[in-house]
């Protein structure tokens, strides 16, 4: 009996009695050999797609680290600074609430914050909220 | 004066009180003392454990389909079905699965898939439990092909997808099907440890796994709509359930629809499971479920879990011996669904032999390409069962 002529008369509730044991397993087993068979199939495509997919991101991505690395070790200070300290000088005097000519910057050095951003966030609402 | 009382008596529900009625009743009240006393499944065996009593009680008609009169120009309803029989079109038409695999894919984050897609394979090794016991419910000689291949299903251990499939191929046995495999489910964390333990020796156990690499954004948002695309195309009938479950998640990832994505995970799948629960439930009537069948299906239920867990053990052995980087065979077992009770078990199982192991998050890649291969699986198994 040819396989697509007993799946079919194993396919139907009304003649599936008709079949012999062997004839049974024989259309179990080639379900089962069609089933895993399609199910791994489908999954591995998948996995070759997701690795390619993975490759492609990786060469996308590597170009962009690159890219954003590059303006941090651009040198700043090539820039004239006089305006970031009468700027600076200028957000003191506010602060402190004294005319600017009553004290006089030294020196000015970048703070390493390393705390996270929402403690800066709520350091910001802070100020605002005793502005 | 004894008549009217007696004509009460007679239309009250004492009177069509059966033993099948009372058993099924009893059956409810375990049901119902595993979810609430011991935790089982509680969020879907309440409804169901509910579902079962109140199809039970006689003369209530909760499952009654209508009655219908046909005239010349147009059909009548005499008399409106039961409540439950009109929820219940959402399982027998096949919507409410595919809805619950909208909730699930907006709750399942597939990075641990993406990261390392070898575990795709593990996924598709599970569902070895389904064919397997499909052969073993044709060889008990009780079913046809369409009740064997939903039987079988239960081995995805995949809720919806077993409900999905039986109420396509075999809408009578819904309700056992659906209990064994909402109860296996629970089961998990006793079925899986024994035969994971069997499989493996200790030094496997103890292999551990390197980081996952992180998934970009980008990938995680073409991963679902490449898998429909690929799924969809090789077995279409998987479409439906695939097709849900990576819209789903495609919500999740995309970052631009969260109101959408918030409904799908919480709103809409607690009301759909409300009314699965409670209308497969219903399907357990005395007469569909006192039987034969119903243990031959437990039974045959509980194999298919077993089988599912050693296959992807054993798949993972095999794959360690082809492999340069070396896999914990304990992830394999975690190919059954059951997403995340199955992953939870490796992780479990895994850091009883060195608890610096940290399995999680590498179970889940297998855990979650497990629900893919048993929607693929269904979906092969109703294309060619079908009618």
């Amino acid at each position: 009996m040819e396989f697509t002529e007993l799946l079919k008369i194993f396919s139907d509730p009304a003649t599936i009695d008709s079949l012999s044991l062997s004839q049974r397993i024989s259309a179990g087993l080639f379900t089962t050999m069609l089933g895993m068979g399609i199910t791994f199939c489908a999954l591995i495509l998948l996995h070759l797609l997701i690795t390619a997919m993975g490759l492609i991101e990786a060469r996308l991505s590597s170009p962009a680290v690159a890219n954003t690395e590059e303006p941090e070790q651009k040198p700043a200070p090539a820039t004239d600074e006089t305006e970031l300290v009468a700027a600076i000088t200028a957000a003191l005097a506010v602060m402190l609430d004294r005319p600017p000519h009553t004290f006089i910057v030294k020196n000015i050095t970048p703070y390493q914050d390393a705390s996270p951003v929402w403690y800066r966030a709520g350091m910001i609402e802070q100020i605002h909220n005793r502005l | 004066m004894l008549t009217p009382i007696l004509d009460f008596l007679a239309g009250s529900g004492f009177f069509g009180l059966g033993m099948g009625e009372l058993a099924m009743i009893a059956i409810s009240m375990v049901l119902l003392y595993l979810a609430i006393v011991k935790g089982f499944e509680p969020l879907l065996l309440v409804p169901i454990a509910f579902g079962v009593l109140l199809t039970n009680l006689p003369f209530a008609g909760l499952m009654a389909p209508p009655i219908m009169e046909i005239s010349e120009t147009a059909i009548h309803t005499v008399e409106p079905g039961g409540l439950l029989y009109y929820l219940f079109q959402g399982d027998h038409l096949g919507i409410f699965p595919p809805l619950i695999f909208l909730g699930v894919g907006a709750m399942t984050d597939f990075g641990p898939l993406i990261a390392n897609p070898r575990s795709l394979l593990l996924g598709a090794a599970a569902q070895f439990g389904i064919f397997i016991t499909f052969i073993g419910a044709i060889l008990s000689g009780l079913f046809s092909a369409q009740e064997a291949a939903s039987i079988g299903i239960i081995g995805g251990a995949d809720g919806p997808t077993a409900i999905f499939l039986s109420a396509k191929l075999a809408p009578h046995l819904l309700g056992a099907i659906a209990i064994a495999a909402y109860s296996y489910m629970a089961l998990v964390p006793i079925i899986q440890p024994p035969i994971m333990k069997l499989l493996t020796n200790e030094n496997e156990r103890k292999i551990k796994m390197a980081q996952l690499r992180p998934v970009s954004k980008r990938e995680k948002i073409i991963f679902p709509i490449m898998v429909t695309i690929i799924v969809s195309l090789i077995v279409p009938a998987a479409a439906t359930l695939v097709g849900m479950l990576m819209l789903g998640n495609l919500f999740r990832e995309c970052g631009v629809v969260a109101r959408l994505e918030d409904t799908a995970k919480n709103a809409l799948i607690n009301i759909i499971t409300i009314f699965l629960g409670v209308t497969i439930g219903a399907t357990a009537t005395a007469e569909q479920f006192l039987r034969t069948e119903t243990l031959v299906i437990l039974g045959l239920g509980i194999t298919a879990f077993a089988i599912g867990t050693a296959s992807g053990v054993l798949l993972a052995k095999l794959m360690n011996l082809i492999l340069r980087t070396p896999i914990n065979p304990l992830i394999g077992s975690a190919g059954v669904s059951a997403v995340p009770m199955a992953a939870r078990v490796s992780q479990v199982v895994g850091s009883k032999e060195d608890p610096t192991n940290f399995l999680l998050m590498h179970a889940m890649g297998p855990n979650v390409a497990g629900v893919i291969g048993s929607a693929v699986s269904a979906g092969v198994l109703l294309s060619l069962f079908g009618r």
